[in-house]
């Protein structure tokens, strides 16, 4: 392996680790404030969910779209 | 938020005054989405390092292998596309003017035949012509290096893409921060 694909390899691994303890301070600093306003949480999940829902984004047409995001997300959240 | 937690009547710590526990919640809350807000915009950045990365690393990559190698591919299959299609010109004029059929077109399919070499000579004679003075450039200024007699451990992995690289990513980490 060469310098350049060590370091490569070693800044990559750092900005991943940085991104990982970002997404669990987010996910944390979520989980603080849904647990602090339970209710508030569910009804803007619910709004958010509604209008989501009757401008068509989780219609039938476009499950295959959806499943192409979980699959990309997933693949994305296994090279983290 | 104070008139929902009062009219949902939530739960009150002992003696604490309902308005006092309020502003406490609602400063927690407002700390928590401020936290919420530095972690989504560090794992932004985060996202976008890894990005500039792999761009760092793709460049380095073609510059190892030499992007004029991959640019004079290039422009190598786009002459033999034209030789192509210039011969094919040629052939049919020449095929028309022969048969006497076609009747002008003949003279048109050779006419641009001819004209699509030519241009073709040119963009060689540009290229060559450029590609000479850049070399012209280069033995200038390994001249005048030598001239100067810079160390030779110090200037050969300073003129290589991959310590170019090196650079460009430690700059980046740095940029970036702990």
């Amino acid at each position: 392996m060469s310098a350049e694909d060590r370091t490569y390899r070693e800044l990559s691994a750092e900005t991943r680790q940085r991104l990982q303890g970002h997404l669990l301070g987010a996910k944390a600093a979520a989980e603080r404030i849904i647990a602090r306003h339970p209710r508030t949480a569910v009804t803007t999940s619910a709004g958010i969910g509604g209008v989501l829902g009757w401008s068509g984004v989780f219609h039938r047409s476009r499950w295959p779209a959806w499943r192409k995001v979980v699959r990309v997300a997933r693949r994305a959240a296994a090279r983290l | 938020m104070a008139r929902v937690a009062e009219s949902t009547g939530e739960r009150t710590h002992g003696g604490t005054p309902p308005g006092v526990e309020d502003a406490e919640r609602r400063r927690a809350t407002l700390e928590d989405a401020f936290e919420l807000g530095e972690h989504l915009r560090g794992a932004w950045e985060a996202t976008r390092d890894l990005g500039r990365l792999r761009l760092l690393r793709l460049r380095a990559t073609l510059e190892r292998l030499g992007l004029l190698a991959v640019a004079l591919l290039l422009f190598g299959v786009a002459a033999i596309s034209v030789a192509a299609a210039a011969a094919v010109h040629l052939v049919i004029g020449a095929a028309a003017l022969a048969g006497r059929w076609l009747g002008d077109s003949g003279w048109g399919a050779l006419g641009a035949g001819g004209g699509i070499l030519l241009l073709m000579g040119l963009a060689l004679l540009a290229v060559a012509a450029v590609r000479s003075r850049s070399r012209a450039r280069h033995a200038r200024s390994v001249l005048h290096r030598d001239a100067v007699a810079e160390p030779a451990a110090e200037r050969a992995p300073a003129e290589t893409a991959s310590a170019l690289g090196r650079a460009r990513g430690d700059a980046l980490h740095r940029e970036a921060g702990p």
